[in-house]
């Protein structure tokens, strides 16, 4: 069944791809990277994406001075979907695994806390939260997981493939 | 999403020929127009609103997450992380693709 609200979460989804995607690429706001499948019919169609960016989480009221550690440096993960066409195959749980092992990789270079997401609706949030992620304080409308623990899931299960043993803080 | 009463409004003045191309919008929508408007804009606040890079929150609630990053213990992957990892793992090919 298909309510209204995944019918304009679905649009939401493929004006991003179609019409801002590439923009923020080049301009560097985000990334996207979109997934296609090498053995279809039609090798160069996109069956999913997602974009993600950098940022940050503050407090609402700063001081005139703003020092590092009154800023959170985050990356969020804006957008994952998945073609209507190959959904319930397991591919977004994929992309999103695949997003996490480069997001860890970025995160041994460059200083980032945690990842950061907003969920379409009730059930992409259970599917985060099954996953692992947690609501922000007094925000339950995002969703966090901190980088550390994803290196320790991806160390822990992901047959030494995914990820280096060598680990750096933070 | 149980259902909600609409108690806002909003008017507003259109020029005929811009109230024209909504309709015509909506129509080729399938939607009336006030449910075009309504839709097209919510759509459109959304897609800004995912973009912003910068959340702002009390100070309390920044507290609380700075003390969560802190937490030395490593929190247990989700019952559906661990499977995802594993088959994610498993399907890697040399090159980069997974199948």
């Amino acid at each position: 069944m298909v309510s209204p609200e995944d019918r304009e979460a679905a649009a939401e989804m493929n004006i991003f791809l179609r019409r801002h995607a590439l923009d923020q690429a080049k301009t560097g706001i985000s990334r996207t990277f979109v997934l296609r499948d090498d053995q279809a019919e039609e090798p160069q169609r996109v069956v999913g994406y997602y974009s993600a960016s950098a940022g940050h989480l503050q407090p609402r009221e700063l001081p005139k001075v703003v020092s590092e550690q009154m800023t959170i440096p985050v990356v969020f993960l804006q957008r994952l979907a998945i073609d209507k066409d190959f959904q319930h195959r397991g591919l977004g749980t994929k992309l999103l695994v695949h997003f996490l092992v480069s997001l860890v990789r970025v995160a041994d270079d460059i200083g980032v806390y945690a990842l950061v997401l907003e969920p379409l609706n009730a059930r992409v949030d259970a599917f985060y939260r099954q996953f692992g992620l947690f609501p922000l304080p007094e925000d339950p409308s995002h969703l966090y997981v901190r980088i550390r623990d994803v290196r320790a899931w991806l160390l822990a299960h992901g047959h030494g493939r995914l990820c280096d043993t060598g680990m750096r803080s933070p | 999403m149980a259902p909600e009463t609409r108690t806002e409004q909003v008017s507003l003045r259109l020029l005929p020929q811009v109230k024209d191309i909504l309709k015509q919008g909506a129509s080729a929508a399938g939607q009336t127009l006030t449910d075009f408007m309504v839709t097209s804009s919510i759509a459109r606040a959304r897609e800004l609103l995912r973009d912003e890079r910068i959340i702002s929150m009390s100070q309390a609630a920044f507290d609380a997450f700075s003390a969560s990053l802190a937490d030395p213990e490593t929190r247990r992957a989700g019952p559906r992380a661990a499977h995802a990892i594993k088959e994610y793992a498993a399907s890697l090919r040399e090159d980069g693709t997974f199948g």
